[in-house]
């Protein structure tokens, strides 16, 4: 199995700031790899350097063997790059969009309109194909994205959210092309805040924040990080004082304390919740809703950095 | 070299179907010379506007007359639309603007000149006028100037009656002695070509150019009107290069396989045959509707290239410098307002401060307009050297401001 993307020790600073901090993982032919964090943990950044438009600080990049900054051209000819929005020419047809993409990738003249015919089928736009991109709604925009992006045939897919705002439709479409592409060899680095995604699509996932890389693994693996506990989402009048104190032998652990919301992982939810609840009660704490949930992405990640992805 | 064709055909397609692009491209021109037309008049027809003049002659002399029939001549009266009036009712209708320029000849002025005293011949001009009045007290100075050779070629002949303005009356002797010196001065084939007001020429000083006319007028004006819509165009038209970066097209075009460079000079040569097509419509519309003529095709065209290029060099350049399209509009339209009204696109030159007229010989919109002057053969263009360097200096500017524009854009992607 070949080794598409490498990233080793990357690091990008912005004045003071640390964009990404050592940061490595790996990605193979086949695999999807799904690099999970909040909004300005670092994910752009590292897709940007990746495509050869931000040269890092330190550290090395490989894209199936070539330096984007020392064999860009080698580089570039093997990735392809779907951003967060669709930057397609609206006042061009689908056809044309696709045939600029293949003047930009350099496809043999011979081939190109056959590669057109062939994406503009698989993302079911054929019969569109000479209407302009300003008449398609969002989702026809984004497959045509996304085909722009695979015009000529790269091994390694770097998509950056690529299902944010997306509607639902043309998202199961989306995550379909996206196992298909897997499927047929090629290696897919996607960026994703919603721990729904990562789980869903991603083989091994990492996960980001800060710029650092702070656990990495299959889906399966991360889950197991967390042990097989529960949760116990406790929801309620609650102040910012200290969490309540937990009886010991009930092997509680408190994820997260906000106000009006608390997290408790324990060895057994439906054996712990009464005392639980019990001791989430006292001082005068008032609890109105209570939820017994299996550990997520989402869990680990607030386990590793104490905020929730979505904060 | 087919990599860039391919996408320069699809930049060119682009700006073909954007309505607002498109509309702006034709419409720019035809605008242009729509105002124009209104203000010349269209072709075939007597062209300038009249130009007001009021007249005060205290003197009411032979000279004084001599000047207001020179103003009143057949040749001027084309333009000039000369009024006697007392100095109040002059004076009262420059305060309401009714007139462009004002000429009060002093008490005195014949007895002075043949006397040899300093003469002042006081011109005032219309504050809300800037052209015509320019234009009339140049005629006056002319004239004036015109007077004074006169009066050096006339005063040894003269001398001897220098008492004919006096209370005593002359002698028959005196008077026979007078006929005598005028009629063989008027002999003379040079003073009777300088007293035969008639033949004085607006444009005495460019011996090839003997009359300004309506085709000279829309000379000096058509350079500037299109250098003028080039400095639109390319500034309106690099506005979708800007948003091409912003929106992450051109963002997305240098993470291919092709080199930077091949994209971008796609899109700019694109963006330079658009706003020359433009201008070679509205020099064809120039020239039916106003009977301007141009000069050779071949180097007018060369000249627009070059200049389109510069113009659109410089847009680019500016708006890399911006944050958004918005912003990159603002600044480069405030920028070449400022270098359109150096380079004389707003207001020919020769009207302008001397310094201007040094600074538009180091602008591109100077090297622009004048290059045009050079190419339809408006002598009174000026020094400052030929077309060729003018054309090579545009071209350096495109290349430079492409280039920097280029690296800026790079720049800015990173962030984009």
């Amino acid at each position: 199995m070949e080794r598409l993307l490498e990233v080793s020790h990357l690091v990008k600073t912005y004045a003071e700031r640390r964009a990404v901090d050592d940061l490595s993982f790996a990605v193979d032919e086949g695999e999807i790899y799904g690099l999970l964090g909040p909004n300005g943990a670092g994910k752009t950044t590292t897709i940007k350097v990746l495509t050869g438009i931000l040269p890092p600080t330190a550290g090395g990049v490989k894209v199936a063997g070539y330096d984007p900054f020392g064999e860009p051209l080698k580089a570039k000819a093997e990735l392809g790059w779907v951003g967060q929005e669709t930057s397609l020419y609206e006042d061009l047809t689908a056809a044309e969009n696709l045939n600029l993409a293949c003047a930009l990738t350099r496809v043999p003249r011979s081939e190109v309109r056959s590669r057109v015919a062939e994406l503009l089928e698989a993302i079911g736009l054929a019969d569109r194909a000479r209407e302009r991109v300003s008449s398609f709604s969002g989702g026809m925009k984004r497959r045509l994205h996304l085909a722009v992006a695979l015009v000529h045939r790269p091994r390694l897919l770097l998509l950056d959210e690529p299902l944010v705002g997306v509607d639902p439709q043309a998202r199961a479409h989306l995550i379909d092309a996206i196992e298909s592409l897997a499927r047929d060899g090629r290696a897919v680095l996607l960026t994703t805040h919603d721990m729904d995604d990562a789980q869903r699509l991603c083989g091994r996932v990492g996960i980001i924040d800060n710029g650092k890389l702070l656990a990495e693994g299959t889906v399966a693996e991360l889950q197991a990080s967390l042990g097989e506990r529960d949760l116990l989402r406790l929801e309620g009048e609650f102040d910012n004082g200290p969490a309540p104190a937990l009886p010991p032998e009930l092997g509680a652990e408190v994820l997260s304390a906000h106000p009006g919301e608390l997290l408790v992982s324990v060895d057994s939810g439906s054996e712990a919740l009464p005392r639980v609840l019990a001791a989430a009660e006292s001082g005068g704490r008032s609890v109105t809703r209570v939820t017994l949930e299996r550990p997520t992405l989402e869990t680990l990640f607030l386990k590793l950095t104490g905020r929730e992805l979505r904060d | 070299m087919a990599r860039f064709l391919d996408i320069l055909v699809l930049e060119l397609k682009r700006r073909l179907r954007d309505p607002v692009s498109l509309v702006t491209w034709l419409a720019i021109p035809f605008f242009m010379v729509t105002v124009m037309v209104l203000v010349f008049g269209p072709s075939g027809s007597t062209g300038l506007p009249q130009m007001k003049v009021l007249l005060v002659d205290h003197d009411d002399g032979f000279l004084s007359q001599a000047l207001t029939s020179a103003l009143d001549s057949p040749q001027l009266a084309e333009y000039f639309d000369v009024r006697k009036v007392d100095e109040q009712t002059a004076r009262h209708e420059m305060d309401r603007g009714k007139a462009s320029l004002l000429v009060i000849i002093p008490a005195g002025f014949t007895r002075g000149f043949f006397d040899n005293a300093p003469l002042t011949i006081q011109v005032f001009r219309n504050p809300q006028e800037s052209i015509l009045p320019q234009i009339g007290e140049e005629v006056v100075t002319f004239l004036a100037d015109s007077g004074g050779l006169l009066r050096s070629v006339l005063q040894p002949l003269t001398a001897g009656v220098v008492d004919l303005g006096s209370d005593k009356r002359p002698t028959l002797s005196q008077v026979t002695d007078l006929s005598s010196r005028i009629y063989k001065l008027f002999d003379n084939p040079t003073v009777r070509n300088l007293t035969a007001f008639d033949r004085l020429e607006v444009k005495e000083r460019h011996p090839d150019q003997k009359k300004v006319t309506r085709s000279d007028v829309v000379g000096w004006f058509a350079p500037g009107i299109v250098a003028l819509a080039l400095l639109f165009l390319t500034n309106g038209q690099s506005q979708e290069i800007q948003e091409d970066l912003t929106s992450g097209r051109l963002v997305r075009a240098w993470t291919s396989a092709t080199p930077p460079a091949v994209p971008v000079a796609a899109k700019c040569t694109a963006l330079v045959l658009s706003a020359s097509f433009s201008t070679i419509l509205l020099v064809g519309a120039l020239a039916a509707a106003l009977g301007w003529r141009p000069g050779n095709p071949g180097l007018v065209a060369a000249q627009i290239f070059a200049t389109a290029a510069a113009f659109s060099g410089l847009a680019l350049l500016l708006r890399s410098l911006t944050r958004n399209p918005e912003a990159g509009g603002a600044a480069a339209s405030g920028v070449m307002v400022g270098l359109g009204f150096l380079g004389g696109c707003f207001v020919p030159v020769i009207f302008l401060p001397s310094f201007v007229q040094t600074v538009a010989d180091v602008v591109p919109t100077g090297w622009a307009v004048k290059g045009f002057l050079i190419l339809e053969g408006a002598t009174w263009a000026g020094s400052g050297g030929g077309l060729g360097w003018r054309i090579a200096a545009l071209l350096a500017t495109a290349v430079a401001s492409f280039l920097l524009a280029a690296r800026l854009m790079r720049r800015k992607a990173e962030a984009v």
